[in-house]
C-alpha cells in the first residue's frame, strides 16, 4: 500500500467540492485536479518535494498517482467514501469527520491553500475544460510524445525548464497586481485552452 | 526572448478580459467569493430554469450591502429562498439577483437595461438572439466564449453513461449540425452533400463533445494494430474497461456543385463498418488481453432521397426520407457478441426548401 496522509487529506478536500459541484467524484478526476494544485504550489515557488507525492504520465495521457489510487482504495475499505454508481464516490459521515480533522492540523494548512485555489477554479472554468487545459501544460505535453510510463515533474528536464519558464513570464504579466493565486491560476487555464496566435511551439 | 515577451503579452491579453479579474479590479479582492456566489448560482439557477425560452436572463451579485435591484419597484420584485422556484418560472425576460443569504430576487417581463445596474455588482447577461453571453463589471464587459455542445457557458451537462452521452450528442449536435466541425463538414448550408472526406471532422465532433461532456478519458484515433485504428478510444480509469468508437458516415459527397460524387455511401457502407469493427474487436483482444473492450459503431446519416450532382436545395419528403429508416445489421454483431454496442445512428438533418 502506497497510501499517504497527504494523499488522503487530497482525496477527501477535492472529492468534498467535487461533490458539492457534480454530486460524485472518480479517481481520474481527483488525479487531474491534485495535479493541477501540485503545478500551483510550484507557481508559488515551493520545491517540487513539498507535494510530496509523485506523479506519473498514465498510459492514457492523463497525470497519475499511485499514492493516491492506494489511498482511494483505502479510503473505501474503510468506509470514508462510499461508491456512488460504478467508478464514483461520494464522501460520507465518516469522510468528511476525517476532513475536518485534517483540516485542523497546521502541516496541512499550506497544501489545503493549493487544493483550494484549484477546486476554486472550478468556479471560473468548467472541469472537463480545465482537465483538456492540464493535458496542454509544457510537461504533460512533452510527456504525450514519450511513449511509457514516466515520472512527471523530474527536476531540470526540458519540459520542466518549460515550465518554469512558463510561469516566470506569467509572474511578469500578473505584475504583483494580484495578491489571491486564483487570478494567476485562472489566466494560466485559459491561456492553455486558448491557441496563442503569436507562438509556434 | 522575443518570445518570452510574446507570451507575457498572451497573458496579459487573457487577463485583460477574464471576468474574475475585471471584477478584482474594480472590487478588489472581496469580491471573489461573490464571483463563485454567482457563477455557481448561475449553474445552480439553470438546472431549474428553462432559460432557451427567454428572451433575456440577466443574474447579478452586488459588490457591496445595497442591493443592486434597489432602485426598481418593490411592487416588480419578488423574493425566493428556494432555487426549484425558478421550474415554474417563463416569460420573455428574468432578472435575479443572488442575495447575501442565498436568497433570490426575481423581477419578470421588464425590459433589462444593463447599464442601469452594471456598476453595483457583476452581472451575467444571456441573450437568446445572439446566442451571446456576456459578464459585465462596472465599465467593463467580458465575452465568454461559446463551449461547443453546451446551451451555455454555465449549463455544461455531464454524463457518467457513454450510452447517454452519444445519445445527447445524437440530439445537441449531430441533428442539426450545431458545431463548427459539422458545419465545415458540409459543401454548403444547405447540408445536403458533404465535402470530400468528412471523416476527421465528423470524429473530431464527436471527439470534442465527448472530451467536454463526459466523466472518463476520451482520446481521438488510437491504434489497435497498424492496420486496425479506431476512431476514438475511451477509457475508465479503476475498471479496466475500454470502448473503441469506429464512425461511418452515409450520403454523398463531392467537391462543388456539378462535379462527380466522390463518395456514395449507402446503408452498405454501415453493414461493412460492423464487420470492420468486429475485426478490431478482434486484434484488440490480442494487443490488450487485460481490458474489458467494447465497440460502438457510431453512423453519421446524410442520406438524402433523390438527389443528383445537381441539387441544391431539398424539400422536407426527400430530405427526411431517411429520418427514421434503421439500417437493417446483418449479421447482428450486438447480438451475437457481448463486446459489440448496439450500433448508433445520428441523423443528419438537411436545411429544407419550400421550393425544393
Amino acid at each position: 500500500m502506497n497510501k499517504s496522509p497527504e494523499a488522503i487529506f487530497d482525496i477527501l478536500y477535492i472529492g468534498s467540492h467535487l461533490q458539492t459541484k457534480l454530486e460524485d467524484f472518480n479517481l481520474n478526476e481527483i488525479q487531474f485536479m491534485a495535479y493541477l494544485s501540485c503545478l500551483i504550489s510550484l507557481y508559488d515557488k515551493n520545491p517540487i518535494a513539498f507535494w510530496k507525492y509523485k506523479f506519473i504520465k498514465n498510459d492514457y495521457s492523463s497525470p497519475y498517482s499511485v499514492e493516491l489510487h492506494s489511498s482511494l482504495n483505502f479510503l473505501q475499505k474503510n468506509s470514508y467514501i462510499n461508491e456512488t454508481t460504478e467508478n464514483y464516490y461520494q464522501l460520507t459521515e465518516r469522510g468528511y469527520s476525517n476532513l475536518g480533522f485534517y483540516d485542523s492540523l497546521s502541516s496541512f494548512k499550506n497544501r489545503k491553500k493549493y487544493l483550494q485555489i484549484a477546486c476554486n477554479s472550478l468556479s471560473i472554468i468548467p472541469i472537463n475544460i480545465v482537465k483538456e487545459a492540464i493535458r496542454k501544460e509544457p510537461i504533460m505535453k512533452s510527456a504525450f510524445h514519450n511513449p511509457g510510463k514516466r515520472f512527471l515533474l523530474d527536476k531540470e528536464t526540458p519540459a520542466m525548464i518549460a515550465l518554469y519558464n512558463d510561469f516566470f513570464n506569467l509572474h511578469i504579466a500578473m505584475n504583483d497586481d494580484y495578491n489571491d493565486l486564483l487570478a494567476p491560476a485562472v489566466v494560466w487555464l485559459q491561456s492553455l485552452s486558448t491557441k496563442n496566435p503569436t507562438i509556434n511551439d | 526572448m522575443i518570445k518570452n515577451q510574446e507570451q507575457v503579452n498572451f497573458f496579459k491579453t487573457i487577463a485583460k478580459d477574464q471576468f474574475l479579474l475585471m471584477a478584482i479590479n474594480e472590487f478588489g479582492n472581496s469580491i471573489i467569493e461573490k464571483v463563485f456566489k454567482l457563477t455557481d448560482g448561475i449553474t445552480e439557477i439553470y438546472r431549474q430554469l428553462d432559460y432557451n425560452s427567454f428572451e433575456h436572463v440577466v443574474i447579478c451579485v452586488s459588490a457591496n450591502a445595497e442591493k443592486v435591484l434597489h432602485t426598481y419597484d418593490k411592487d416588480l420584485k419578488n423574493d425566493f429562498s428556494s432555487v426549484n422556484i425558478f421550474a415554474t418560472k417563463s416569460g420573455t425576460s428574468i432578472l435575479i439577483e443572488i442575495n447575501e443569504n442565498g436568497s433570490f430576487t426575481t423581477i419578470m417581463d421588464v425590459t433589462i437595461d444593463i447599464d442601469h445596474i452594471k456598476h453595483r455588482g457583476v452581472v451575467y447577461s444571456y441573450t437568446k438572439n445572439n446566442d451571446e453571453e456576456l459578464i459585465y463589471t462596472c465599465n467593463k464587459s467580458s465575452k465568454l466564449t461559446p463551449i461547443p455542445g453546451a446551451d451555455t457557458y454555465f449549463s455544461i451537462q455531464t454524463f457518467k453513461s457513454l450510452d447517454t452521452a452519444l445519445e445527447q450528442y445524437a440530439i445537441k449536435r449531430a441533428l442539426y449540425s450545431e458545431c463548427n466541425f459539422l458545419k465545415e463538414a458540409w459543401l454548403d448550408e444547405n447540408r445536403i452533400f458533404f465535402k470530400p472526406s468528412p471523416e476527421s471532422l465528423l470524429r473530431d465532433s464527436l471527439t470534442d463533445f465527448l472530451k467536454i461532456t463526459f466523466r472518463e478519458e476520451v482520446r481521438p484515433e488510437q491504434i489497435v494494430d497498424t492496420s486496425h485504428p479506431v476512431d476514438i478510444k475511451v477509457t475508465w480509469q479503476m475498471v479496466n474497461r475500454i470502448a473503441l468508437i469506429e464512425i461511418k458516415w452515409l450520403g454523398k459527397s463531392l467537391p462543388v456543385l456539378g462535379d462527380n460524387f466522390s463518395s456514395t455511401y449507402t446503408d452498405n457502407r454501415a453493414r461493412s463498418g460492423a464487420q470492420q469493427l468486429s475485426e478490431y474487436l478482434e486484434a484488440n483482444k490480442i494487443q490488450t488481453p487485460d481490458k474489458n473492450s467494447k465497440g460502438y459503431l457510431v453512423v453519421f446519416d446524410a442520406r438524402r432521397w433523390q438527389t443528383n450532382k445537381h441539387t441544391n436545395s431539398i424539400n422536407n419528403h426527400n430530405g427526411n426520407y431517411y429520418r427514421n429508416k434503421e439500417i437493417i445489421y446483418d449479421p447482428k454483431f450486438d447480438e451475437l457478441r457481448s463486446d459489440f454496442a448496439k450500433p448508433i445512428r445520428f441523423f443528419m438533418e438537411p436545411k429544407i426548401s419550400i421550393n425544393g
